[in-house]
């Protein structure tokens, strides 16, 4: 599943910080201004279950390398509760009225980690690179005016992005875009040091220079990713540890047994902090009580049904579905680390409706749907069900084939790697059921309503996950993504939401909650929902 | 993943049937494994019976009650005997499950591996020459790559993958392969990776038969090479090759607990001993014998076919009678 | 197999050039064209594994012109003989590609690995004779004893176990529940400890057994029954002769069961995370990363084939009466 199109910028601050407070409330630590740190230097101990793919900005996409940005670069701006866009490196940033043109005032005196002073031009130039660089963001980065134009070849420039002084970017949309500035506190604001990427299509590879409060000291793959100080960030609350060093490849429950004997500050840097094995009892442990910490996430976990494929091109098959899930025995599976949820607009976006109805969970309505679609013996071909064979998916899946099973709908489970899951459920026809778990960076309404437009099927590489067509969710979205008035723009995507749950495309389980867990003597907000962990802000105590 | 054990071959003119009736029965330690193996192919086949008595749970029961308030399998009790597993399964029903995929997938690619390596050993050492060469080339290609390395290959390309076989135009479609992942092709699988290393010993078995004197006899006589290789040297070859089986049939098991191990075997939700392991893991603290079960099962069962294995080879070393 | 028993190991001095350097030529020919022969087959091989590689470098949100980018610049659309052709080409200048994930040359990062490997397998080989000479030498000894059969069936047992069974039990109890090592990760020598401890479980039995044998046949020798005869004293017999005649096959044997020790390496790596072949050989396939995975098998495959090359030479020196018919 993909992302959509058209972002806003939210206002939704009562929601977020309802969802802040609760999440506060459950025990964990408050993030206020960062104090002064009460031990400097020293190495943060961390691993990871797999390389980063990537750590270049313009071509990162995967949710683990997310976790790396923030420590070698800097974002023009930032994203902080309530979903408000706030100055990081710029002095004053500005949106105008009709929502299609962002101005950023640097300040002066950013360097990069080779000395060098940032200027508007790196940012200009990292974004012109967005425009022209295949990757996953090269579409959103299409939103430049000029854009095609430029990533043709046909004009020299980018007509949209302008550096009219060192200190001054000025971006132009070519339509109305109100969640843009959310990009800009995500990777499309953070610039190298444009003199260290002469061939732009190429990955900057290990040693990318930026302007963040750590550089890469050493990166030997499949070993081991060393982080070290920035010399020339300045800050005003500079990050704790001079290193961080990071083991590479790692299972999870393998991290556990580490961070239990010491060997690992931060128990896993998976989205579930614990393996789901080991979670029950290391909350038990009166030992970690305080180095529990957790964040909502923009997530969804969902059953997407390909509704152009019989029999699941017939409304009351996929309702019968949906009723015969039990609800209860999935959150059993997932435990704390999940919100239940039935909605596409996460509890800590701006426009969560805690209003929308919640599909019920019966078997016996959903054999009852099945007799009513011509059915009366359970479905007469057995349904394929995709899933990834790592992680919980496996699990989940399972859970989905036995409950199915009891209403008489016999399920196939294909447990594939991501890129044959990839491949078959962006195919037309590909899959059936698919599961997924998706997350989002952008706390917007938009990222997953936007991509059940009817343009983004296609028969190859499409993006709309249930293959589903609506005109009127069409017409909706389309107002929607093209609205400059705020509350107006939630409001579109509200309907659109309902509208899409009522003809029930997909079945969704709930909103996967960031757990993390850290040695007690891990202090600071080391956990958020954006980009999952900050550990420029932790620090040690007591040791 | 045992090395090539070379045992010196019996090479008695006298029948080999009885040859190796004779030295089973007089070694304990090829009894013992016999017995295991027995012990488990008995379960293996009782076991949908058993289910169907009540005697012993599904399978593939994802049981709510399975699974204790927090989601956590539970421990070893009345209503299951070792405990469940993580999505509140029996565990002892998938273990004896887990042999009805082990024990067939071994037999059927201990099958596979012995007649292509084999044939290919019997050519290679009868013929000699460029034929032998050959061989032996390719054979060793296959050896130079491990095992599991292999396996892995072969196994990614499972899974509904249509290899088209038909020349390019004709519409011989016919010959096409239509791959699934299962234990039709699991078989096939590891006994492609299983040949090479009965090739070495069975060559070196036919070069030693080849110059016997009744392999001799029989030339003199007129007796036709196809004759010969069926009449006199298969049935001396039989009692390495009965030893060679039973420790492929080992390493087989071993080879398909290994992938179903790295989710790459039989799929879920049937039970397999290597992907009950790989479950269980990470809930080896909670529920151990999520792990221990299956691993035992997996040892018991590859120590059965070594045993027989070992124990015939000593029977049947000549050496050794004489001591 | 079998070991010269009649007179002592013969003298290194008995190489003679001309007809065996020509052998040898021979040899290393056939050992080129068998590597070759494994590319061009493991090529083949994983060219037919289903799934989008482009999806795996561009990611679940890319758009379909990002794909295609990625396609052409990775030749994968061309059919499939000219990718073979573009491959073997390659190969031959040394370049081994460049993996589709991370971009990193093959071969560097295969080097790069090495190292993890290698250390793990010294160590372990290093254990287990260390473990499997006293244990052969003294069953044999005591031939028949009720030790002498349970360290048979220990033996047995020891080829029996799973290895990625066994290195998470190693794991769990020596590590995790004793503290005596790290738990995971390549730290030092500390952390190579309980994998080397694993492998040399996995492999002990088969070669005390191997040690076993060749003793209790060197201790059989006409050899050994005049040099007791003349009152050579019974330690002198045991380690001066009969140990050294038995360990020649055992070192054979050794080099020629590099594939059994990379693929039990296999497993061992990936339990205890260490930045080895095996690990990547794992991490590649479930990525799709095709010259890593090529990359890693026609590596393993120059192994072995360099150790079996290394041990038919060496043999030939030790005892050029044996026509092992190569």
């Amino acid at each position: 599943m993909s992302f959509g199109l058209a972002r806003v910028l939210g206002l939704g601050g009562v929601v977020w910080a309802l969802a802040g407070l609760a999440a506060w409330a459950a025990g964990t630590t408050v993030a206020a201004a960062t104090p002064r740190p009460a031990h400097h230097g020293g190495t943060l101990r961390l691993a990871l279950a797999e390389d980063p793919h990537t750590l270049d900005p313009t071509l990162v996409y995967s949710a683990a390398d997310y976790m790396l940005l923030p420590l070698l670069y800097q974002p023009l701006v930032d994203i902080v509760e309530g979903n408000r866009v706030v100055d990081n490196l710029t002095t004053r940033w500005s949106f105008s009225a009709d929502k299609r043109t962002l101005t950023f005032e640097l300040r002066p005196g950013v360097r990069f980690s080779n000395g060098r002073e940032a200027v508007a031009a790196d940012y200009a130039a990292a974004l012109e690179r967005a425009v022209v660089v295949p990757s996953a963001w090269q579409q959103y980065a299409g939103e430049i005016q000029g854009a095609a134009e430029f990533a043709s070849g046909a004009a020299k420039s980018l007509a949209g992005v302008s550096a009219p002084e060192p200190h001054k970017l000025v971006v132009a949309l070519s339509r109305t875009d109100a969640s843009f500035p959310y990009w800009m506190a995500l990777n499309f604001g953070m610039a190298l040091a444009r003199e260290t990427v002469p061939d732009w299509s190429k990955d900057v590879g290990g040693r990318p220079v930026g302007t963040g409060p750590y550089l890469v000291e050493e990166w030997v793959r499949g070993a081991r990713l060393r982080l070290g100080r920035n010399p020339y960030c300045e800050q005003p609350a500079p990050p704790a540890f001079d290193k961080i060093e990071i083991l590479l490849g790692v299972d999870e429950s393998t991290q556990t047994m580490m961070f239990e004997r010491g060997e690992l500050d931060v128990a896993s840097l998976a989205g579930g902090g614990v393996s789901a094995a080991d979670f029950p009892r290391m909350r038990r442990e009166p030992r970690w009580g305080e180095g529990w910490q957790e964040a909502p996430l923009f997530s969804v976990i969902n059953l997407n049904f390909n509704v152009e494929m019989p029999p699941l091109d017939d409304l009351r098959v996929r309702r019968a579905i949906i009723s015969a899930i039990d609800r209860r025995h999935f959150e059993r599976l997932t435990g704390e680390r999940m919100t239940p949820g039935h909605g596409l607009i996460t509890p800590a976006m701006t426009g969560y409706d805690p209003t929308l109805p919640c599909p019920p969970s019966d078997p016996v309505r959903a054999r009852a749907l099945l007799r009513e679609a011509g059915y009366p013996d359970g479905l007469p071909q057995p349904l394929k069900l995709w899933h990834l064979n790592t992680g919980a998916a496996p699990r989940w899946a399972q859970a989905v084939q036995s409950d199915l099973a009891a209403a008489g709908v016999r399920v196939e489970l294909r447990g594939v790697t991501a890129a044959v899951f990839g491949d078959v459920t962006t195919r037309r026809r590909g899959a059936e059921l698919a599961l997924f778990a998706n997350n989002a960076n952008v706390p917007d309404p938009c990222t997953f309503l936007d991509p059940f437009h009817s343009r983004f099927i296609a028969d190859e590489d499409a993006q709309n996950p249930c293959f589903y067509r609506s005109a009127a969710v069409d017409d909706l979205l389309g107002q929607a993504s093209g609205c400059a008035d705020e509350a107006r723009r939630v409001a579109l995507y509200q309907a659109a939401q309902r509208r899409i749950l009522a003809d029930a495309p997909t079945l969704i389980l709930g909103h996967q909650k960031l757990f993390a867990l850290r040695q007690p003597w891990l202090r600071g907000p080391l956990v958020e929902p954006i980009w999952w962990f900050r550990f420029d802000r932790v620090w040690k105590e007591g040791r | 993943m045992a090395a090539g054990n070379a045992p010196s071959g019996p090479g008695t003119a006298a029948p080999a049937r009885g040859g190796v009736w004779r030295a089973f029965t007089g070694n304990r330690l090829a009894q013992a494994g016999a017995l295991i193996i027995l012990v488990f192919s008995c379960l293996a086949a009782a076991a949908p019976l058993l289910t169907r008595c009540h005697l012993l749970q599904p399978p593939d029961q994802q049981d709510r009650e399975g699974l204790d308030e927090e989601g956590q399998p539970r421990p070893p009790g009345r209503t299951y005997w070792l405990g469940s597993d993580n999505l509140g399964r029996d565990v002892l029903s998938r273990v004896v499950h887990g042999a009805r995929v082990s024990l067939p997938v071994g037999a059927a690619a201990m099958l596979t591996a012995t007649v292509i390596g084999v044939g290919v050993g019997l050519l290679s050492g009868y013929y000699g020459g460029k034929a032998d060469l050959l061989l032996m080339r390719f054979t060793e290609m296959n050896l130079s790559v491990p095992g599991i390395l292999l396996a892995i290959a072969f196994a990614g390309l499972m899974d509904g993958k249509v290899i088209h076989v038909h020349p390019a135009g004709l519409p011989w479609h016919f010959l096409d392969l239509h791959l699934r992942r299962g234990m039709g092709s699991l078989f096939l699988i590891i006994g492609f990776v299983c040949w090479p290393g009965m090739v070495r010993v069975i060559r070196a078995e036919t070069l030693s038969l080849k110059e016997r004197e009744f392999v001799l006899a029989a030339r003199v006589l007129g007796a036709s090479d196809a004759r010969i290789l069926r009449r006199h040297i298969l049935p001396n070859l039989m009692p390495t090759v009965i030893v060679l089986a039973a420790m492929t049939t080992a390493g087989a098991i071993a080879l398909e607990a290994g992938l179903g191990f790295l989710g790459i075997g039989v799929p879920p939700p049937a039970a397999t001993w290597g992907s009950m392991i790989a479950d269980g893991q990470p809930y080896f603290i909670e529920a151990p014998a999520m792990v221990l079960a299956p691993g035992l099962a997996i040892v018991l069962t590859v120590l059965g076919f070594n045993l027989l294995g070992q124990g015939l080879q000593e029977a049947l070393d000549p050496r050794r009678a004489a001591k | 197999m079998t070991t010269p028993t009649e007179t002592p190991p013969p003298r290194w001095r008995r190489w003679l050039p001309g007809p065996l350097a020509r052998r040898l030529a021979a040899r290393l020919g056939w050992s080129v064209a068998t590597l070759a022969g494994t590319a061009v087959f493991t090529f083949l091989l994983i060219n037919l594994v289903p799934g989008d590689v482009a999806r795996v470098l561009a990611g679940p949100k890319a758009s379909p012109a990002t794909l295609k980018e990625i396609r052409r610049k990775y030749h994968l659309e061309e059919p499939l003989p000219k990718r073979l052709g573009y491959y073997l080409a390659q190969v031959a200048r040394g370049d081994l590609g460049r993996s589709l994930v991370t971009d990193q040359p093959v071969a560097e990062a295969l080097l790069a690995r090495l190292p993890a490997t290698s250390a793990l397998a010294a160590l372990a080989v290093t254990g287990w004779m260390l473990m499997a000479v006293p244990l052969g030498v003294y069953t044999a000894r005591h031939q028949g004893s009720w030790f002498d059969r349970g360290v048979l069936v220990a033996a047995t047992l020891s080829l029996s176990l799973p290895s990625f069974w066994l290195a998470k039990m190693v794991q769990y109890w020596l590590a995790y529940r004793l503290g005596w090592f790290p738990v995971a990760g390549f730290r030092g020598l500390a952390s190579l400890m309980l994998p080397a401890l694993t492998l040399a479980l996995l492999f002990v039995g088969f070669y005390a057994r191997l040690i076993h044998t060749g003793m209790v046949e060197a201790l059989a020798s006409p050899y050994v029954r005049t040099a007791r005869a003349k009152g050579v004293s019974e330690t002198a017999i045991l380690f001066r002769h009969a140990l050294r005649n038995a360990l020649i096959p055992v070192v054979t044997i050794l080099a020629t069961d590099t594939a059994a020790l990379l693929g039990g390496v296999l497993f061992t790596e990936n339990v205890f995370a260490l930045p080895g072949i095996g690990s990547l050989a794992v991490q590649s396939v479930f990525n799709l990363d095709v010259p890593m995975i090529m990359g890693t098998v026609l590596f393993s495959a120059l192994l072995v084939i360099s150790a079996n090359l290394v041990v038919d030479v060496l043999y030939r020196w030790i005892d050029p009466r044996i026509r092992a018919g190569w």
